[in-house]
Formats: structure tokens, C-alpha cells, sequence
């Protein structure tokens, strides 16, 4: 009987196929398995059995047809700038790596769309939609980060406030079930309408099938975009705030306006931090800044930034807010730096510098919450970050970063990073994620086996399954049924 | 298997040095700066991806943040310089876009690290053959080019001009620092006859140590080999000072990097340079700025110029060559997709081209794609390292470009 490895290497050739430990090595980890500082990180590191390079769908169809007829785990990962353990497996098998898929195949400029593989990379998509006067959705990740792994798994940017998250920008995809069949959806499952841009298949759309799920319905082999205007005028701005429920006033304000592209609200020492490239650096932001920043950008016309302009500055002044015309100085090179960046790179650059810089996310939880309720989950963590974190309270190092809220969707919901930069203690973890949802944030979170939520979100114990009642037990029925082998990203989404 | 007991564990029994290695590949956090061209300088999808051995195998620990794994787990001991190991430590051209990537936001610097477990593997006794003969090659003709010292003077016998005076015998305010590549190698010569003629165009007090030159070292610390590297640092170091000139120029890129950078790495063993150390087109372009040097000729041409890892990435000189080219009446320069910081490598570095030779290859091959895309007629550099591997993809790819390093091209209209 022929090898897996030999019939892998058969599919895609042997110089695209490894099973040498060596290799495998460099698999088996990403941030949260061991994160910038000593003490962090909880996913251990864990290796697949192979790793497999395709080049074209109809491999990746036989790759995953091969593993499902001999019940090996597939793992999809494309340029592993990975921070969510997503395509670290549970269980050995194939790692899928979507290198040599990384083409923008096709960019529509009248429809604003483009088609691209798995590998195209933000930065990649954002260079050629600028030559066509157009822009990408911009992730708040890192710009190495992908469009179809960034919206599968979650994907906040800058401008979510009017286009929304990383996964409302896809338009169709091409995936390949447990059994190899490729599907393909939206207008593409019509090979008449191939081309045309409508927004679903005939009956209930498939499209959104593999999000959220991290390859556990199905592995995206291609994915149409949406692609947007590149604005004549662009500006962000930087308010500063002394009380939370002016600066959540303010946001709140601002979200019901609808004229922000994006907006988000930061304890200013996290923001500082994305601009300070050492300790020393981000102490004196923490003495220097206030205690809330609220970031917004204006995109358009002149004309239409310039009054939109006058609208926020008016709210900034009703709710006592400072508009920071001129960063302290330390913070000041990089913050120029990362504006120059903000239509390709963003302050993607700038999150990777406070994670690497502070420390480590030793754990977090994400929470989509109503913007009514910003204000009091804010509170809420602090409290509870109080209570069980006294090192919290000293405003120092590590535990600086609680709470992070990007708004989305024209103002109808926030979606919360709630990061805990203490030792992690599982239990307490536990206990303020139910407090949290308690508190009013919404369960998406909880599907999601993402670096900061595993201990969290999904236990083997069967905890958060009760508490999701039904629809947990759908998702399940869904799994056993697209997938009775359980062979696409096993453990990731369900225990 | 690694688990985060094992590193702290680690960090109590590990000397103070490998911690601080160790750290840097903890603070590896996989965002793949080091892989791709920096965010808002992405000049295309094509052109986003910057590092040559990556972009051949492809797989995760032919790119730095996957070398940061198998070096952690080298520091830790769980594994040993077995042949995958060497070869993915070696598969590295050390352009340093991995490192100028990641120092822009990460600092974990991965470029160092490789560099420092090579040094391991070496003082292991881990060297590949092919290494090896670079160090057979300096002990025996004292250059690695397996050509005798007197070869060093071949190209002023040839050259047949007056003026380039002897710096062991006579007293010169410049010392030309020719290097191994332009020195010895016969098809590079060219590159030390052009530099000596803009030299004496320009009224340079200048001399050569000709067979006397010691190898700067650069190849044999890429390759691991710090003893020999420190020994003719040692040597090179206090024969400059001795020299008592003002100013040492190079043309060679490897040389100038590793006189000026690394050597005053060195200073608390081997003491400061007292001379300034520069590349020739930094002094050439001084020489232009101060009229002291006159283009006294148009040349209708069109170039894109390539900047070596050497200078440009590990210096930083990027400005200095395209002002002398821009100072030349006639010459055209069209910028690569990848320019400056954001340069894609040769191919050639790093003791690369000695053992992947066909993969050096083919990295130049793509380089000299992009050369072509500008539409220029030449393709110029500053580097005799550059100038032999792209002259060679451009002559595998049947490429209608043609390779001319800085030095000629101002050579023929001063």
C-alpha cells in the first residue's frame, strides 16, 4: 500500500512534500504558544505528521480526499503570521501551507473586486488596488496577514465602522469539503452568473460556511473580495480624554453619526505603547497621556472631511475631549511613520509593536457588545481586573493593556479585545468570561478556539456547549455531518 | 517537544549569552515582517516577498521566523547540527531584510541569530565542504579565490598606468582597499582598473598594499568561521593604522561593510580605525560635489541600479550611488520595483552561491526580471559579488541587459 507521504508527494510532487521533524518543527507554533515575554503563552507547541505545499485547488481537493479516506487531520495555515494558534493542529495530520497559492488572480475595477488565493496577503492586495485607484479593507493584524485568514477567523481594521469586519468584505469562495468535493459560492456556484456580482447562492448562502470555524466546515481555496474607493482625502484623529464616560459619550455620539470610517476607543497608555519601542519609552507616554484616546479616521472627498471635520470637533468639545495635534515626542517618529503607512500597512505595524514590546497577551477575550453597553463592560473589567489582578492597578508594564473597542457597522456594535497580561489563572479566566457575558457581550466568542480563547471559550467539560444550548448542538449536527470524520482542523471549533 | 517550563528552566541553567540569543528567538512572534517588503513600500503581489531562500523552498524554516525555531531549540539542546539543520542555518543569503524588517517593530533581529548559531555549527566542526575550501583557499594563496597573492597586482601591470603608488612603500593620504573579488578574480578586475582611473582622474593621492592586502574576512564570518575572521581583522586592522593615511576607500561592498561596521565591533580587542573608512561611491560622489572630480562626458544611456545587501541594508548608503548617476549628463535611471531598503538580494551572499549555487542562480535570474521591467539597457551596481552572480543570471536568462558596476560607467567619462 502506497505511503501518505508517497501519495502526497504524488499529488503535488515531491519537492512540495515534508514529513522531516525538522521541517515539521517550524509548524508547531505561532505567538500564543510562547509569546514575547518569558512568561507567556499556553498553547503548547504541536507538531502535524506532514506538511504539504499545493499549488491549485484540484490539489488541495485531492490532498484533503486523500486524508478523509484515511481519517488524517487536515490543518489549512497560509502565511503563518498566525497569532491565534488557528493552524496549530491538535492532532498531527497534514498541514496544508497555501505558500504557493498566492496569487490576486483577477481584479475587477468597475465591480471593485478582487479574486485571490489564499496567500494573497493584505499588503500584496492593497499594493495592486492602489494602482487601480482602489483599497483594500485594512486589518488591524499584521500586514503579513491574509484577507481569507484574517476574515475566517475574525479580521477588525480601520474603516469597519462603515464597511464592517474582514469577513463582510468577501463576496463568494471556493472551498473544498471533508470529501474533497469543491464548492463554490455566491454568484460563482452559478457558471452562468460566473462573474456577476450578486451576494448569495440560490437559497441560503454558503459563503460565510468556513468562518469562524478555521477550516472545520471547509478549507477556502479562493475568495472574491470587495475592494473600495481610494478617498481623495484622508485624515485620523487623536482625542484625548480624562473620563471613560466622556470618551464613551463622544464615541457613542460619533457611532450615531455614521461619519467616521472607523473609530475606536484605547486606554491611552495602549496606544502609546504602539508608538514607543521600549519600556522607557512607553512609561513616559503613560505619564505624558491622558487616560483614554479615541481614534477615528475621515475618508472622502475635501470637501466632505473638511465639514465632517467640524461635526467631530464639535462632539469633541461638548464631551471635554483634547484633539492631540502633536504627539509626545518620543512617540512622535513612529507615530508619523505609521500614519505614512495607514493605507497599506495601518497600525498593523503598530499592533505587532505592542505585543512584542509589551510583553506578552498572556490571555484576552474578544466580545461583541452593543454600543450602549461599552461604557459598562468597560467598567466591569476594570473592576474585575482590579479584584483579581492587584498588579493591574499599578498602571504598570504588562498590565497596561485591558480593554480595546473597535466600532463597527455603522455604529450598531463594538466589537471589545479585553486582554489580561497577568498570569494566567484559568479559573479566575473562567470565571470573568461568564461575568463579561453576563455583563452583556455577546457569545460570538466562544466559537472561537482563537490564542486567547481556548482555556475560555471552549472547554472539554462541555461548559460553554450548555450554556449555547441549541445552537451549539447544531453546529455540532452541521460538523458530523459535512465532516463525519472529523478530519478538517479537528478540535479548532468544537471540542 | 517545547514547552515554556523547558525555556525557564533554560534561562536558570544557560550562560548569560545564549539567554540573550534565546530571548531573541522567544521574541520571534511569527508576524512575517521578515519575509516580505515592508507594508506601504509593497511595490506589487509579485514583488512583495524579499527573502531569496524562502521563496525557493519555501517551506516555514527556509524563511527567518521558521530559522527562529530550529535555533531556540538549538540553544535549548534538543537538537544538533545534523544536515537538515546546517542546511537550513546556510540557506540564508544574510541580506538583512529579515532583520531591518523585524527591527522595525520586533527587535528580535533573526539575521543575528543565524549568524550566531553558524558560528556554533563552526565551532562545532559542522562545515560544509564547500566552506571549507574558502578556508583551505586563505590559507594557502590568502585570498579565497584559490589565485596566489602576486595575482593581486596583476591587473596594475595590466593596466599599464602611472600614478597607483605602492601604500607598503610610499606615503599616501588614501589607501584603495581593492578585496579578494575585484583583486584577484580575473573577470573583476575590471572593477579595480575603473576605480584606480576615476581615482586618478580625480587627483587622489592614492596607493594599493597589492600583494601585501590581507582578506577583509567577510565570507568566513557569514560562513561561521569567527576565529579566522577576528585573525585578519587582528591583521588588517593594525596595518591601516600603520599605513597613516587619512582615508581608506573600497569598492567592494563585502569589504566595505565589514571594515566599517564589523571591525569597530572589534575595537575594545583590536583598537579603532583611525583612517575614515568609506565605499568608492561615496567618496566619488564627495569628489563630484567639491569639483574635484569632472564628468567630462555625456553617456546616452539607460540604467537601473541594484543595491548590494552590503552597502545598502547593512551601511545604509542608498543616496550616494544614484547621486553620481544622476551627476553623469545622459544616463537615465529607472528605480527596480524593489529599491533601496527594500532591495531584493543577488543571491549571492552570505557563503549562498558557494553552496547553492543553482539557487543563487536562480535568484539572480529574478532579480535581473526586475531589472528588465524598468526597461533599462544596464543593469549597475557597486558590488564585484553582485556584479558576478547577476552577470551570470543575466547571461543564463539570455537577458538583453548588460552588467556594469558603478566604477565603469564613471570611468569611461571622466
Amino acid at each position: 500500500m502506497e505511503s501518505i507521504k508517497g501519495a502526497l508527494e504524488r499529488i503535488v510532487g515531491p519537492e512540495w512534500v515534508s514529513d522531516d521533524p525538522v521541517i515539521l518543527l517550524a509548524y508547531g507554533r505561532d505567538i500564543t504558544s510562547l509569546s514575547t515575554a518569558i512568561g507567556g503563552g499556553f498553547i503548547p507547541q504541536r507538531m502535524p505528521e506532514f506538511v504539504v505545499l499545493p499549488e491549485n485547488t484540484e490539489q488541495v481537493s485531492k490532498i484533503i480526499r486523500l486524508a478523509n479516506n484515511h481519517k488524517i487531520p487536515i490543518v489549512p495555515g497560509t502565511t503563518a503570521a498566525n497569532v491565534s494558534s488557528t493552524s496549530i493542529p491538535t492532532q498531527g495530520g497534514i498541514r496544508i501551507d497555501f505558500k504557493r497559492m498566492n496569487k490576486v488572480l483577477e481584479i475587477d475595477e468597475v465591480d471593485m473586486r478582487a479574486k485571490i488565493q489564499p496567500c494573497v496577503t493584505y499588503a500584496m492586495l492593497q499594493s495592486e488596488a492602489h494602482k487601480r485607484g482602489l483599497q483594500t479593507f485594512i486589518t488591524a493584524a499584521p500586514f503579513t496577514g491574509t484577507p481569507v485568514g484574517n476574515s475566517i477567523f475574525c479580521g477588525i481594521g480601520r474603516n469597519q465602522n462603515q464597511i464592517g469586519m474582514a469577513f463582510q468584505q468577501i463576496i463568494c469562495v471556493e472551498m473544498v469539503l471533508a470529501d474533497g468535493t469543491v464548492v463554490r459560492t455566491g454568484p460563482n456556484s452559478d457558471f452562468l452568473a460566473k462573474g456577476a456580482y450578486f451576494w448569495h447562492g440560490p437559497g441560503p448562502d454558503l459563503t460565510y460556511f468556513p468562518m469562524y470555524v478555521h477550516g472545520g466546515f471547509g478549507v477556502v481555496t479562493e475568495m472574491d473580495w470587495k475592494l473600495h474607493r481610494f478617498p481623495e482625502e484622508r485624515q485620523t484623529m487623536h482625542i484625548f480624554f480624562q473620563n471613560l464616560g466622556e470618551v464613551v459619550g463622544a464615541h457613542n455620539e460619533l457611532a450615531r453619526s455614521e461619519l467616521p470610517k472607523g473609530l475606536a476607543i484605547a486606554p491611552a497608555p495602549y496606544y502609546g505603547q504602539r508608538y514607543a519601542d521600549n519600556w522607557e519609552a512607553i512609561e513616559r507616554c503613560v505619564r505624558a497621556w491622558p487616560k483614554y484616546v479615541l481614534a477615528l479616521n475621515l475618508e472622502g472627498t475635501k470637501r466632505q472631511v473638511a465639514y465632517e471635520k467640524t461635526v467631530v470637533e464639535k462632539v469633541i468639545k461638548k464631551y471635554n475631549g483634547r484633539l492631540l495635534d502633536k504627539l509626545p515626542s518620543e512617540a512622535q517618529e513612529r507615530y508619523l511613520f505609521t500614519e505614512d503607512g495607514a493605507t497599506r500597512g495601518d497600525y498593523c505595524a503598530g499592533t505587532t509593536c505592542a505585543w512584542a514590546v509589551g510583553a506578552t497577551r498572556q490571555t484576552g477575550y474578544f466580545a461583541i457588545v452593543g454600543i450602549s453597553e461599552i461604557q459598562e463592560i468597560t467598567e466591569l473589567y476594570v473592576e474585575w481586573s482590579q479584584k483579581v489582578d492587584p498588579e493591574y492597578t499599578k498602571g504598570r508594564g504588562r498590565w497596561w493593556l485591558p480593554i480595546y473597542i473597535y466600532t463597527f457597522n455603522w455604529g450598531h456594535c463594538a466589537y471589545v479585545e479585553l486582554m489580561n497580561f497577568s498570569k494566567p489563572n484559568p479559573t479566575k479566566l473562567q470565571d470573568f468570561q461568564e461575568h463579561v457575558v453576563r455583563g452583556g457581550a455577546a457569545a460570538r466568542a466562544c466559537l472561537n478556539r482563537g490564542a486567547y480563547s481556548l482555556p475560555l471559550m471552549v472547554r472539554d467539560d462541555g461548559r460553554i456547549g450548555s450554556r449555547m444550548g441549541v445552537y451549539y448542538e447544531k453546529l455540532r449536527e452541521i460538523k458530523e455531518i459535512v465532516d463525519p470524520n472529523n478530519i478538517l482542523n479537528p478540535g479548532m471549533m468544537l471540542p | 517537544m517545547f514547552r515554556l517550563e523547558k525555556v525557564l528552566e533554560a534561562f536558570e541553567k544557560l550562560p548569560a549569552e545564549d539567554v540573550e540569543w534565546l530571548k531573541k528567538t522567544i521574541y520571534c512572534m511569527k508576524c512575517g515582517f521578515c519575509r516580505f517588503v515592508w507594508a506601504e513600500n509593497t511595490p506589487s503581489a509579485e514583488y512583495a516577498y524579499q527573502c531569496p531562500a524562502g521563496e525557493h523552498w519555501k517551506f516555514e524554516p527556509y524563511y527567518a521566523s521558521g530559522k527562529m525555531e530550529i535555533c531556540r531549540e538549538l540553544l535549548l539542546g534538543n537538537l544538533d547540527y545534523t544536515d537538515k539543520v546546517m542546511e537550513i542555518l546556510y540557506t540564508c543569503t544574510t541580506c538583512g531584510n529579515c532583520k531591518e524588517n523585524c527591527n522595525r517593530a520586533v527587535k528580535a533581529s533573526p539575521m543575528d541569530v543565524i549568524q550566531e548559531m553558524r558560528r556554533r555549527a563552526f565551532a562545532a566542526g559542522k562545515v560544509f565542504p564547500s566552506h571549507r575550501r574558502l578556508i583551505e583557499g586563505l590559507k594557502n594563496y590568502g585570498n579565497p579565490w584559490f589565485q596566489p597573492k602576486a595575482a593581486r597586482e596583476k591587473w596594475v601591470k595590466e593596466m599599464k598606468e602611472k600614478g597607483i603608488k605602492n601604500a607598503n612603500k610610499e606615503k599616501v593620504k588614501v589607501l584603495y582597499y581593492v578585496g579578494c573579488t575585484a583583486g584577484v578574480d580575473p573577470t573583476m578586475r575590471r572593477v579595480a582598473v575603473a576605480t584606480s582611473k576615476v581615482l586618478l582622474a580625480a587627483g587622489v593621492d592614492f596607493g594599493i598594499l597589492g600583494s601585501e592586502e590581507v582578506c577583509c574576512g567577510s565570507i568566513y564570518r557569514r560562513i561561521g568561521d569567527e576565529g579566522t575572521f577576528r585573525e585578519l581583522a587582528e591583521k588588517n586592522i593594525k596595518r591601516f593604522n600603520e599605513l597613516g593615511v587619512d582615508t581608506i576607500v573600497t569598492a567592494c561592498a563585502g569589504c566595505a561593510r565589514t571594515i566599517m561596521t564589523e571591525y569597530p565591533e572589534l575595537a575594545d580587542t583590536y583598537g579603532e580605525i583611525k583612517p575614515r573608512v568609506v565605499h568608492v561611491v561615496q567618496f566619488v560622489n564627495e569628489l563630484i560635489k567639491d569639483k574635484k572630480l569632472e564628468i567630462k562626458k555625456e553617456n546616452n544611456i539607460h540604467v537601473t541600479y541594484h543595491d548590494p545587501c552590503h552597502i545598502g541594508r547593512h551601511v545604509g548608503i542608498y543616496e550616494p550611488p544614484r547621486e553620481v548617476i544622476n551627476a553623469i549628463p545622459g544616463v537615465k535611471l529607472t528605480e527596480m520595483a524593489r529599491n533601496r531598503d527594500f532591495s531584493f538580494c543577488c543571491g549571492a551572499g552570505g557563503g549562498f552561491r558557494t553552496q547553492y549555487l543553482d539557487v543563487a542562480l536562480e535568484t539572480a535570474i529574478k532579480r535581473v526580471k526586475e531589472a528588465e521591467e524598468t526597461g533599462a539597457d544596464y543593469m549597475i551596481s557597486t558590488c564585484p559579488f553582485c556584479y558576478q552572480n547577476l552577470s551570470l543570471g543575466i547571461q543564463e536568462s539570455k537577458s538583453r541587459l548588460q552588467f556594469r558596476d558603478l566604477t565603469e560607467v564613471l570611468a569611461e567619462v571622466v
